[in-house]
C-alpha cells in the first residue's frame, strides 16, 4: 500500500505491505481518503505515529543486523532455502515447498499461511523443525562468508573449524 | 516381470475371478460399494522433493528406494519400469488399469512404478512425493489397508541408508504439500450411485460432502465426462494422528449413501416402475443392437443393466454366478487402450465398432434379458 500525503508543501510517503497496512487500520484506500477529507487532524496523527513507528523499526532493524552480522543466520533472515534454493516467492505462486529442510527455513510464513487459512484456530508457536546436518552446514557456511566479509577472521577460522569438524564423521 | 505378463495377468482388484464375497451378495449393498484405496505417502529428509528436483536427484532417491522396496518379500521380480521406457499406449493401460495416478503418467525420467503379481498394490517413486504406495481392495477395508501400508512403509524404512523419512514431532511425515503434512495417508471409496443420479442428487452429494470435508469425483471418465455412475469419495490427507479419525467420518458417510442409495432405488422401483424398466431396457436395448459403442455409452449402459440386476428386472444366466463382477470388467478390457491392445489396432475407426461385438457376444453368452 501506497500513501502520499502533503501538508504545507511537506510530502510524507509510506510504503507498507498487505498486512502491516491492515495492522494499522488502513485497510481501505477509500474510507481513507474519506477520512482524510472530513477529519484531517486524526489522519495527520495517524501518519505521524506510523512515521514514528517505522523509523525505529528500522533503527532497531539495523541495530539487530550489526550485532548479528557474524553470528549464524536464523531461519527468519533467509528468503531462500540454503539445501535446495527454494524461495519465499516459490512458495508463496505455488503453495509448495523445495524440500524437508524447507519446513524451518520458512516457519514463520507457514505459520501465517495456516492462519490465513484457519483464521479462527487459536495462535500457535511458531513451528521448529529439526534441521538436517546438511542445512546446519550451509547456515555455518554462510555464517563464514558473513564473518570473512565483515573481516572478523577469527570467528570465521572457528566457523571453518566447526564445518569440518561436522563434515568429518560423514 | 515383464509388462506382457502384468497385462496378461488379470487385475484381481477391479476385474478378474478373485471375487470377494460382497459380490456375490445380492443386497443392494453389494452392488453400491465396488472397493477402496489407501494412499500412503513419504519423502526421504535431506533431498529435494520430486517436483523441485534435478534428474540428478531424482535418480539418486531411486537408488535408495528401489533396492529398499525390492528388499520387501515378493518384490524382487515385480513389474518395474521406468516412466520415460514407457509410451503412450502402455501408459493408458495401466492407467485404465487404475495402478498409476495420473500425475505418474505425465512424468519422465527418473520416476519409476513397481506393481506385484497380485496387482493389488504399486509403488510409485518421485511421483508428487519420493514414494507413493497405493493399496487396493474390493471392500471398504480402510483400517487393514492402514496397517499394512504402515508396517509396510517401515520395513522400507529399516531397509534405507540412512535419514529416513523426513518427520517431526509436532507436523508428522513432511511433504512437498504442507497443508498434506501428517499421517501421509488418504482414503478413497467406490461407489456405484445410478438411482442417485437418475435423481438428479448428484450436486446434493458433492455440496454434502464438501461440508464435512470430503472429495467426490467420477472413477471412470473419457474424453465426453464422466461415466458409468461410479464415483469416488476421499478424504483428504490427514492430520499427524488424524486418520483413525478420518477412516471413522469417511465410513459415517459411505454407510448413509450406501443406505440413501438403496432407499432410492426401492423409492424409484415403488414410485415410477415404467420410467426405470424404461432405463434397463433402453440400455439393453443399446448394448444389444447397437453396432459401433462408445465408452461412454457402454459403460452408462452397464450401470443401468447393474442396477436392473439389483432390483430384479433383468434375468441372465443362473449358471453364472460372478454377473456383477463380469460386467465390471468390462469396463477396463473394453477401455480405448485395452481395446486397441486386443485387437492390435491403436487410434482406428474400428474400435467402437469392436466393442459393440465383443458386448454383443457376451449378453448372449450370459443370456441377459428384460424380465417382462
Amino acid at each position: 500500500m501506497f500513501l502520499t500525503q502533503i501538508i504545507d508543501g511537506q510530502i510524507t510517503e509510506l510504503e507498507l505491505c498487505e498486512s502491516c497496512a491492515k495492522k494499522r487500520g488502513l485497510f481501505d484506500p477509500q474510507s481513507l481518503s474519506f477520512a482524510e477529507k472530513f477529519c484531517p487532524d486524526s489522519i495527520t496523527d495517524k501518519v505521524n505515529d506510523l512515521v514514528k513507528e517505522l523509523a525505529s523499526n528500522l533503527e532497531k532493524n539495523i541495530n539487530t543486523k550489526s550485532a548479528s552480522a557474524t553470528a549464524a543466520p536464523t531461519a527468519d533472515m533467509l528468503t531462500q532455502c540454503p539445501v535446495c534454493s527454494f524461495g519465499l516467492e516459490d512458495l508463496r505462486r505455488s503453495e509448495r515447498l523445495g524440500c524437508p529442510d524447507c519446513y524451518s527455513i520458512f516457519a514463520q510464513e507457514l505459520k501465517q499461511i495456516k492462519q490465513l487459512e484457519h483464521p479462527a484456530s487459536p495462535p500457535q508457536a511458531p513451528f521448529v523443525s529439526e534441521e538436517s546436518q546438511e542445512l546446519k552446514i550451509k547456515k555455518l557456511e554462510l555464517a563464514m562468508s558473513a564473518a570473512i566479509e565483515a573481516e572478523n577472521y577469527e570467528r570465521a577460522a572457528e566457523l571453518r573449524d566447526e564445518i569440518n569438524s561436522m563434515k568429518g564423521p560423514q | 516381470m515383464k509388462f506382457i505378463q502384468l497385462l496378461e495377468t488379470r487385475n484381481s482388484w477391479t476385474q478378474g475371478r478373485d471375487i470377494s464375497p460382497w459380490h456375490h451378495q445380492s443386497s443392494a449393498g453389494a452392488d453400491i460399494l465396488m472397493g477402496s484405496i489407501a494412499r500412503l505417502s513419504r519423502s526421504l529428509a535431506g533431498h529435494c522433493f520430486p517436483g523441485w528436483s534435478s534428474l540428478e536427484s531424482r535418480r539418486e532417491i531411486l537408488s535408495i528406494l528401489r533396492p529398499a522396496v525390492q528388499a520387501q518379500r515378493g518384490y524382487k521380480t515385480a513389474f518395474r519400469v521406468e516412466m520415460s521406457d514407457l509410451d503412450l499406449h502402455s501408459r493408458r493401460l495401466i492407467l485404465e488399469r487404475k495402478l498409476l495416478s495420473p500425475c505418474m503418467a505425465a512424468r519422465q525420467e527418473g520416476c519409476e512404478i513397481i506393481i506385484p503379481k497380485k496387482q493389488n498394490i504399486s509403488i510409485m517413486l518421485n511421483e508428487e512425493e519420493h514414494l507413493v504406495i497405493h493399496r487396493y481392495s474390493q471392500d471398504f477395508e480402510c483400517r487393514n489397508m492402514q496397517d499394512q501400508l504402515m508396517s509396510f512403509a517401515a520395513n522400507i524404512e529399516q531397509k534405507l541408508p540412512q535419514g529416513g523419512f523426513a518427520r517431526n514431532e509436532q507436523q508428522g511425515y513432511l511433504l512437498s504439500q504442507p497443508s498434506e503434512c501428517g499421517d501421509g495417508m488418504q482414503f478413497y471409496v467406490l461407489l456405484h450411485l445410478p438411482a442417485m443420479v437418475l435423481s438428479d442428487m448428484r450436486v446434493q452429494i458433492q455440496r454434502a460432502c464438501g461440508k464435512i470435508g470430503l472429495g467426490i469425483h467420477a472413477f471412470y471418465s473419457d474424453d465426453d465426462g464422466d461415466t458409468g455412475n461410479i464415483f469416488v469419495i476421499y478424504t483428504q490427507p490427514a492430520p499427524l494422528g488424524k486418520s483413525q479419525q478420518s477412516i471413522a467420518s469417511l465410513e459415517r458417510v459411505i454407510q448413509t449413501l450406501i443406505n440413501r442409495e438403496a432407499e432410492v432405488r426401492r423409492k424409484l422401483f415403488i414410485l415410477r416402475p415404467w420410467a426405470v424398466r424404461d432405463q434397463v431396457g433402453r440400455a439393453l436395448g443399446l448394448l444389444s443392437y447397437a453396432n459401433c459403442l462408445s465408452y461412454k455409452e457402454m459403460a452408462d449402459s452397464i450401470s443401468m443393466i447393474r442396477l436392473g440386476i439389483s432390483l430384479n428386472i433383468i434375468s441372465y444366466d443362473a449358471s453364472e454366478k460372478a454377473i456383477t463382477p463380469r460386467l465390471i470388467e468390462l469396463l477396463t478390457i473394453l477401455a480405448p487402450a485395452h481395446l486397441a491392445e486386443v485387437t492390435g489396432s491403436q487410434g482406428s475407426p474400428q474400435l467402437p465398432c469392436e466393442r459393440a461385438e465383443q458386448i454383443k457376444a457376451l449378453l448372449r453368452e450370459l443370456n441377459i434379458q428384460l424380465k417382462p
